[in-house]
């Protein structure tokens, strides 16, 4: 029954639109999703202006443009302001820096924009518009790779998606209003002088604008949105990258190192400041399970050592040159290793920072250099976000070692200057040695117990409760030495005062001692499982260096592999904060899902490299293959399995059928048992229905009809072939046919017979070429010549 | 054009599927190509994210556009009878089948059938009317366009082509739904005057004419002749049927009706340049017309139109409507001759018409056919004198033909394009 459509339409539907708020929801749709494409831009540039201006152009050219209708540039005046436009970017583009040039596209991008935006929309203004702002985000795609990115263009995607929707149902519609149209392209309109036409289009059947926009326009961007963001998601893993260094941003907001420096320079006034900028993020892995390792406390990591002390300030003093630097030691095969992965923001210091000792695990790695003297790992590429893959020693059992022994034998300790303290007529540190000789003597250390002494000195200055910990400036004598005024006057220092003292009291007992500074701790991150090392979480510490012989002999037991001496890492510095609450706040778990998401995001979107690429993607997939097929292939692998479905069954469901069969769990479980296999049932037989279905059509297809019907004359060749019948290469099957017949007529018992081949070839000619089956009959007619001419022919032979 | 056919490969005959990319599609692959260009070159990872994400729609237009075209059908329904100049209403039916094991019926969303209509004895541009249909689920639906062609000819609909860009516009589908139809649209028809009838009358010779029709059981037997389109089959002569193997009907002459005879005398081509374009259409129009009068009275006159380019110059019969028809598809094909063959057509159709035929002598040319009439008759035998001193020549380049003869004004275009009625289930 045929009824009107678009009344039942406006009965059943949601309250339609009328046309105003269709083209109007269009031009909102397009001017915020021109203003996001600047916004993405906007932050590529790292400027605030341009989408300032993006939104107030947007604002401003939907109400006066659009809905007042004035002010609009008309054609003419819109031209010569793009061409301007154009003349301005291009003379940036040849004043500005080659790596700035990108800025002057992305700005002719932007002043085309706010040309088209006031002008009258039309059909192609929409989708000139939609296509810069398109351009926009590909060009802020090379400009910002923060997450906020990722978060603008997933708005972006939804934003657009839309945008294309309302405007193709625009479009459609206005493509039939416009009768001047005449060829099947919108595009194409008569040229010249409008001929007289013999034909005219009155009227063609367009939809009323309410029936382009309701509810399930809003579902179908949901939909496409989602599946668009698997296709990207599938896209992105599976595309191969092809260089070892994805493209990172070179950042204009290289962070200046607050706590790493080489000078160190103490009794400065003042709060130290808690800058909060993340420095890097560091995720420890066992390298046998690949899991998570878990440190217990805060870990150390080194970036570099000072060595000379003078008036309040370390310095690290070289007496010859270093040369070249080399690259990192590899990773010793036979050792117990800890994975670090680490990945460093862009920093002012080309230093790498890590557990010591650190080594590099491919030995085709050539982007970490190593300072031999200063025990440092060096980055190429500092101003770039980097990312390391790092072997340390220093991890045991989950805690970072006291003592770590040296893989090679230390040069020139005499180089490192590791009891240098400052030229003096008298003692230098009277307070301090005074101080720390009485230590040593209260403790009752043996003077030539290196360790011994160190340890005591470490534990007076962290534990005795007579010094404290503070971030905020204290007024010193001058006239002191800052590090005798903290012990002789003021007890209160930060990390600096406490790892100063402890290498100068070392040294003044003749223990060679030096101030290693990295960052200490930082936040774990218990989702992604790593932690985030942070401006604030800068920190000095002391390395004490073993002779070989004053290696405690339980340690050399544990490393015999070496015994070149060993590094004791001390840690002076009182904590400074009540302990930790271990109620993790819900701001807290927020900022540790963002951490995570930052953490992902640069290292799996922007920092995805071949390598990690094979080792997050590939190499899981090819191992899982591997094992699978192997697994699948192993009487043993299915032997266990048969072994753990048996236990699984006795042990679990037989034990509990046994034990509720005549209660109502059981009932309930065998009503749904019976259904699961009603359904079951029921599926497979709609499934086998569906199976026939495809056969049947199959068989029922003209291809196969008309193969299966042919097939007759290839049986009458073969008949006649017996009796050396055979068609020759010239011979068309009807001349095969003739000549057939007039053999057979030769021989008097098959003159009977004589016509059949003509016969059957017919019937092939209309089967073949005419594409006419045959009906039962002749199929049955062909069938009895055939088998006629079969017997004659046997019976011949 | 080349990017057209890449953009707009239209099916040529029905059951052809096509499926391309459409211009913003293009555009849209450029920016694409763009974006993995960059991605490859400079291991951009966020481009490849673009380019992911650009990639998602392109597929998923695709989907929709293959699933919305599947179980669409359409035809093509046209008035019985088209006229030069008068609208045109072109119905359409469309059908979409219900898909099997599909729980939720999948609805076609922007559905465009689009038309073809090309002149056949013309260079002019084919147009291609449209019908828009946004959500057509399974079952029926009409819709129509609506189109004015303003010469008469041969015409060409076709073929019907029913596409989807839904929901995004980058690709289509198309699929051919009605194969073509040719189709002849008449003259403009207008209307004679009452001066018009007062000239016919004044003309005539006042005589009862007898009239010779075939069939008639009141006259006297005429002749036997082959048998016409439009002859009953009451009038069959069956033992001389039977006899030539081929139908032939008796004629008898019996008083009734005067009959008439037009003559189209159409300008030779090598001077069309020297006349308004549209004296050629008036005097087919006024014949068309005249035509159609004389068929619509009824009644049992003989009439007979000769033109130098009718396919055997000449056709007459009883009016009737099936002799409307076919005289009105004569006219819409007539064109001027290249050379000037009006004496030998003159002379032909006298030679041929009863003597109880009014002769109308509708000329183009603009010149005085009186005198070359005269001088043809005078030197036929005095049948033809006869009939040549009764001819009425109606001259349409002259000022008084507008007393006789109006057009009808042009259809009322309907140039406010309202929206269309779509019925659907």
């Amino acid at each position: 029954m045929i009824s009107r459509f678009r009344n039942t339409r406006l009965a059943a539907g949601p309250r339609p639109t009328t046309g105003v708020e269709f083209e109007r929801a269009l031009q909102i749709t397009v001017a915020v999703l021109a203003s996001l494409g600047t916004l993405v831009l906007g932050l590529g540039q790292q400027s605030v202006l341009l989408p300032a201006i993006a939104v107030f152009v947007a604002i401003t050219s939907v109400y006066f443009t659009d809905i007042r209708g004035w002010p609009r540039l008309n054609r003419n005046v819109a031209n010569v302001a793009a061409i301007l436009a154009v003349l301005v970017s291009v003379s940036d583009f040849f004043r500005l820096e080659r790596d700035s040039q990108l800025l002057a596209i992305a700005n002719l991008l932007i002043y085309l924009q706010i040309v088209l935006m006031y002008q009258k929309k039309e059909t192609h203004i929409y989708w000139q518009l939609m296509m810069l702002s398109l351009l926009q985000v590909v060009v802020a795609a090379a400009l910002n790779f923060g997450l906020i990115f990722g978060w603008l263009l997933l708005a972006y995607l939804v934003v657009g998606l839309f945008a294309l929707s309302l405007f193709y149902g625009y479009r459609e519609r206005h493509k039939l209003l416009d009768l001047t149209v005449e060829g099947p392209s919108p595009w194409k309109r008569p040229r010249g002088r409008a001929r007289r036409r013999s034909i005219e289009i009155v009227r063609q059947a367009v939809p009323a604008e309410s029936e382009l926009l309701d509810a399930g326009t809003g579902w179908s961007v949901v939909r496409q949105t989602l599946v668009t963001l698997a296709i990207a998601t599938a896209v992105f893993l599976i595309v191969p990258r092809l260089g070892d260094e994805a493209w990172s941003q070179r950042s204009s907001r290289v962070q200046r190192v607050v706590g790493f420096d080489e000078n160190v320079e103490l009794g400065s006034l003042g709060t130290a400041f808690q800058d909060p900028s993340a420095v890097m993020r560091v995720c420890f892995t066992d390298p046998d399970t690949e899991r998570p390792y878990p440190v217990q406390g805060e870990p150390l990591f080194r970036g570099s050592v000072l060595n000379q002390y003078e008036q309040g300030q370390w310095r690290y003093v070289r007496r010859s040159s270093f040369g070249e630097p080399l690259p990192a030691p590899l990773a010793p095969a036979d050792a117990r290793l800890v994975v670090q992965n680490v990945t460093l923001m862009p920093l002012s210091h080309d230093t790498i920072f890590a557990v010591a000792p650190a080594f590099r695990l491919d030995a085709d790695d050539r982007t970490v250099r190593f300072n031999g003297r200063k025990e440092q790992l060096m980055r190429l590429a500092q101003y770039e976000r980097s990312d390391f893959r790092l072997a340390t020693l220093g991890l045991e059992r989950g805690r970072q070692r006291e003592i770590t022994m040296l893989e090679r034998p230390l040069e020139g300790l005499d180089e490192l200057q590791l009891w240098q303290l400052p030229d003096a007529v008298g003692e230098p540190f009277p307070e301090l040695a005074r101080v720390a000789r009485r230590v040593i003597e209260e403790q009752g250390v043996d003077s030539d117990d290196v360790l011994a002494k160190a340890r005591a000195l470490n534990a007076y200055l962290r534990d005795s409760g007579q010094f404290a910990y503070s971030l905020e400036g204290v007024p010193r004598d001058p006239a002191l030495d800052p590090i005798e005024d903290f012990f002789a006057n003021n007890s209160v220092g930060h990390c600096e005062y406490f790892s100063t003292a402890l290498t100068l009291m070392l040294r003044t007992q003749r223990v060679p001692a030096r101030m290693a500074i990295g960052f200490k701790g930082g936040e774990f991150n218990p989702v992604g499982n790593f932690y985030t090392v942070r401006q604030l979480h800068a920190h000095s510490w002391v390395e004490v260096y073993l002779e070989p012989e004053q290696v405690p002999a339980a340690v050399r037991r544990q490393h015999p592999r070496t015994n070149y001496g060993a590094w004791v890492t001390l840690d002076p510095t009182p904590s400074g904060e009540a302990a930790l609450d271990e109620e993790v706040s819900l701001v807290e778990q927020f900022q540790q899902w963002r951490d995570y998401s930052e953490y992902l995001w640069s290292n799996y979107v922007v920092g995805l490299d071949a390598r990690k690429q094979r080792d997050a993607i590939y190499g899981p997939i090819a191992d899982g293959a591997k094992a699978s097929a192997a697994s699948f292939f192993s009487a043993d692998a299915w032997s266990a399995r048969w072994q753990r479905l048996r236990a699984w069954w006795t042990g679990g469901p037989w034990a509990w059928i046994k034990q509720n069969a005549t209660n109502w769990k059981g009932a309930l479980a065998g009503l749904l048992l019976v259904a699961a296999l009603i359904g079951l049932g029921w599926s497979g037989r709609r499934l086998a229905r569906r199976a026939a279905q495809w056969r049947q059509a199959r068989r029922n297809s003209p291809e196969a009809r008309r193969a299966r019907t042919v097939e007759f004359y290839h049986r009458l060749e073969s008949v006649l072939a017996r009796q050396g019948i055979v068609r020759e290469p010239y011979q068309t099957q009807q001349e095969f046919a003739l000549s057939a017949g007039g053999r057979m007529a030769d021989v008097p018992q098959l003159v009977p017979l004589a016509s059949l081949p003509r016969k059957i070839v017919e019937a092939f000619y209309r089967v073949r070429f005419g594409g006419q089956p045959l009906t039962p009959e002749e199929e049955a007619s062909i069938e009895n010549a055939l088998r006629q001419l079969s017997q004659a022919m046997a019976y011949r032979g | 054009m080349p990017f057209d056919w890449f953009t707009n490969f239209r099916p040529s005959k029905p059951g052809v599927v096509r499926t391309t990319i459409c211009h913003e599609g293009w555009y849209y692959l450029l920016v694409l190509a763009f974006v993995v260009t960059g991605s490859v070159l400079r291991e951009i990872n966020l481009l490849v994210v673009m380019a992911g994400m650009m990639l998602g729609p392109l597929l998923i237009n695709w989907r929709h556009v293959v699933l919305g075209m599947r179980g669409v059908t359409a035809r093509r329904k046209l008035p019985a009878a088209l006229t030069a100049g008068e609208l045109i209403e072109v119905r359409l039916h469309v059908r979409k089948a219900a898909e099997a094991n599909r729980r939720k019926p999948r609805v076609t969303t922007a559905l465009v059938l689009e038309d073809r209509i090309e002149k056949l004895d013309d260079d002019a541009e084919a147009a291609y009317p449209k019908a828009l249909i946004w959500k057509l689920p399974p079952g029926e639906a009409h819709t129509s366009y609506r189109v004015r062609l303003a010469a008469r000819g041969r015409y060409r609909f076709g073929p019907l082509v029913a596409s989807t860009r839904f929901p995004i516009g980058l690709i289509r589908r198309s699929l051919g739904v009605d194969g073509t139809q040719e189709v002849v649209v008449f003259p403009r028809t207008g209307h004679l005057t009452p001066r018009w009838r007062q000239v016919l009358q004044t003309s005539f010779r006042g005589e009862l004419l007898s009239q010779v029709r075939p069939g008639g059981a009141q006259g006297e037997f005429h002749r036997l002749r082959e048998w016409r389109s439009g002859d009953s089959l009451r009038w069959i002569h069956w033992r001389t049927t039977a006899r030539r193997g081929m139908p032939i009907v008796r004629e008898f002459e019996m008083p009734g009706e005067p009959n008439y005879a037009l003559l189209l005398d159409l300008v030779p081509s090598q001077e069309i340049a020297h006349i308004k374009s549209d004296v050629i259409e008036r005097a087919v129009s006024f014949a068309a017309t005249l035509i159609s009068e004389l068929c619509r009275e009824g009644g049992s006159r003989w009439l007979t139109l000769a033109c130098d380019t009718l396919a055997g110059q000449s056709q007459s019969g009883p009016t009737s409507r099936h002799l409307l028809r076919e005289m009105l598809e004569a006219l819409a094909a007539v064109q001027p001759h290249r050379d000037d063959r009006f004496p030998a057509l003159l002379q032909d159709t006298l030679d041929r018409l009863q003597l109880d035929t009014q002769v109308i002598l509708i000329t183009a040319r603009g010149a005085n056919l009186a005198e070359q009439v005269a001088q043809l008759a005078a030197g036929g035998g005095p049948r033809q004198r006869r009939l040549a001193e009764g001819a009425l020549i109606i001259d349409v380049t002259s000022a008084q033909f507008g007393e006789l003869f109006r057009m009808h004004p042009p259809a009322k275009t309907a140039a406010d394009v309202d929206v269309a009625e779509v019925a659907a289930p």
